[in-house]
């Protein structure tokens, strides 16, 4: 209960229901191709959700469709009661927090600048940060252990620190909802649970509703309260992580041949692929 | 429940601490922005008093009072009438070309992206050449002849470059780079299709030259950078916002595709009246901006980038008229050759940086 230091700040918006995302038999695409087709789906509140699937399955596009980069050809993406559409972008800006794939600092920027970029949605056309704004951005640098780097320039940071700077940018935001393409892409293993677990403690904390795209399975279930699988721009399966890591679900959706232990170590389900067959 | 009561001190922040680091980060862009202004007007000082044809600031202030010297009777028609409209015009188009470049290499977040690279320049000096030749256009003919090449220019690169994904501000250059070599083949024929003596007047004009300073220009030129000028201090905000990628900032907010476009028409409109008024001085759009964020320590300032390119033009153009004696160099050609070698110079050192 006070063991953690990222409770201190929030008061405003720690709240104990946050709106609930959901796609309404969404088509999603770019040129004449749908990518995502007739999607629906809810994502459980106050919860971490995390999306698997092969390369190629539709994954980042509706992650793309949540965060309203993309408009739906057909269906619509609600949170809460409204379609997304209907938000101002500012509203929305301060409701759901976005960070893309592979984002790309601006030049000669310091971390502190970057993070208290994150307040945008909050600042008036000419109007200074506020004493919210700074209090918002020292607590995502506390909350992301990044004070120490605050006047360090993004361009020298390790790939870890990186991109922990962008997970507080995303913080200051202060969004009920997060949603993070691929957060742990070319992070070592090290880096990758720091990462996922301070998405966790923050979830835990704060009930903002975490929605990540990721490729390594065992950190998913290890992270996640709900896993959805996708291919081919639909829904396999979804639900607890058990529940969809199973031998069947992987080698259906991913065509992989691997084996599922429960264990214990983990707290969780575990997924090894079966022993490489040297053929001779 | 360990570290209940202790989190490590160097760990913990407070709302202080940001506006503290704030206030600091600020001081460093603010002075460097004052002693930049400071330098415009000390070039433009050396511009007007020195040279082949000193004149001291006793006298300088009398003529600008209305007085004439007496025993120097050319004094104020060589004040009034040549050292002081070079000296401003080209303060007002080292502004103008350095606020522009600055614009497009923050909004492409590309430091080739300056609209001498990719095709702007070129496109309103077509524009100008097309109203200069074919209908004897000067002034504001010729400057709505650059403003149509450099609007024409901006709407095919970006037809060409927006959509689809990936990085636009590398296709946008690359597209750039075709067109500015259109635009500079085109110019070539045109010039091929006038009188030879249209086609010497039009030549130093192409290089880049104060020398048809008057006072018409400085006002039509001053006109659009007074009201230019404070547009882009108005979305200047928002054009630092795109800058962590259009992704990023729409998720943020931002309204990326009024500000790409209000920017892209304000940089084009600052280009194309620099050129109109003295022709494309090479390389000032493109040396400016990073040469303002290496005076500022890193971020970008188009305050900074606007100031170091009035001083830019007007310290080349004292050098175009002293370095040969006898001789006058059209300031595109100082600006040539000096600007050349600082873009390598940002190169290797960013190169240095990097490794």
């Amino acid at each position: 209960m006070t063991s953690t230091s990222i409770s201190t700040h929030p008061p405003a918006t720690a709240q104990n229901g946050a709106p609930e995302f959901a796609a309404e038999s969404v088509s999603l695409g770019y040129g004449g191709r749908d990518i995502v087709k007739d999607l629906s789906f809810e994502i459980p509140a106050g919860r971490v959700t995390a999306i698997i699937g092969p390369n190629g399955c539709g994954k980042s596009t509706l992650l793309r469709g949540f965060s309203r980069m993309l408009r739906p050809r057909t269906g619509r993406i609600r949170l809460g009661e409204r379609d997304v559409a209907r938000f101002g972008s500012r509203e929305f800006a301060r409701t759901v927090g976005l960070l893309p794939q592979h984002p790309v600092a601006p030049d000669g920027i310091t971390v502190a600048d970057l993070v208290s970029r994150g307040r945008y949605p909050y600042r008036g056309m000419f109007s200074r940060s506020s004493r919210d704004d700074d209090a918002a951005v020292a607590w995502a640098l506390e909350a992301t252990h990044t004070v120490e780097l605050t006047q360090t320039p993004v361009a020298e940071l390790s790939g870890g620190q990186r991109q922990r700077v962008w997970v507080a940018m995303a913080l200051a935001q202060e969004t009920e909802v997060l949603l993070l393409d691929e957060p742990t892409t070319y992070l070592d293993l090290a880096h990758q649970v720091d990462l996922l677990d301070l998405l966790v403690r923050l979830n835990r904390s704060r009930g903002t509703t975490m929605v990540l795209v990721l490729h390594e399975l065992n950190l998913a279930a290890r992270c996640a309260d709900h896993l959805v699988a996708m291919k081919d721009g639909r829904i396999a399966c979804s639900g607890d992580p058990r529940e969809v890591l199973t031998r069947e679900n992987l080698s259906a959706v991913f065509g992989l041949d691997a084996s599922v232990l429960d264990s214990e170590l983990a707290a969780g389900p575990v997924v090894v692929p079966s022993p490489r067959r040297d053929e001779a | 429940m360990p570290a209940a009561v202790t989190t490590p001190a160097a760990a913990t922040m407070a709302a202080g601490d940001v506006a503290r680091l704030r206030a600091r980060s600020r001081r460093r862009p603010r002075l460097v922005v004052a002693a930049l202004a400071l330098a415009l007007v000390a070039a433009v000082g050396v511009r007007v008093l020195l040279g082949t044809y000193t004149v001291t600031l006793p006298d300088f202030v009398s003529i600008l009072g209305g007085h004439s010297i007496p025993g120097a009777s050319g004094a104020r028609f060589i004040v009034l009438q040549d050292k002081l409209p070079h000296a401003v015009l080209g303060a007002l188009a080292g502004l103008a070309l350095g606020c522009s470049g600055a614009i497009f290499q923050l909004l492409l977040r590309n430091p080739l992206a300056s609209p001498d690279i990719i095709g702007i320049n070129s496109s309103a000096s077509l524009g100008g050449i097309v109203a200069l030749a074919f209908f004897g256009a000067s002034g504001l003919g010729l400057a709505a002849g650059g403003l149509a090449g450099a609007a024409v220019a901006a709407v095919v690169i970006f037809g060409l470059s927006v959509g689809g994904r990936g990085s636009a501000g590398n296709r946008f250059v690359l597209v750039g780079l075709g067109l500015a070599v259109l635009a500079a083949a085109l110019t070539n024929y045109v010039l091929s299709r006038i009188s030879i003596y249209q086609a010497s007047d039009a030549a130093i004009w192409l290089t880049g030259s104060l020398g048809q300073a008057n006072w018409g220009r400085i006002q039509l030129l001053g006109v659009v950078l007074a009201v230019l000028l404070p547009l882009v201090a108005a979305l200047s905000r928002n054009l630092h916002a795109v800058s962590v990628g259009e992704d990023l900032a729409a998720g943020l907010g931002v309204p990326v595709g009024a500000t790409r476009w209000g920017g892209i028409a304000l940089a084009v409109g600052l280009a194309a009246f620099a050129v109109a008024a003295t022709g494309p001085i090479t390389f000032v759009a493109f040396v400016a901006g990073p040469v303002a964020r290496r005076l500022v320590g890193g971020t970008h300032t188009l305050t900074g980038a606007a100031l170091v390119g009035g001083v830019v033009v007007v310290l080349a153009d004292f050098a175009a008229g002293n370095l040969i004696p006898g001789g006058r160099l059209p300031v595109g050609v100082v600006t040539g050759i000096v600007g050349a070698p600082v873009l390598l110079w940002l190169v290797a050192a960013a190169q240095r940086e990097r490794s």
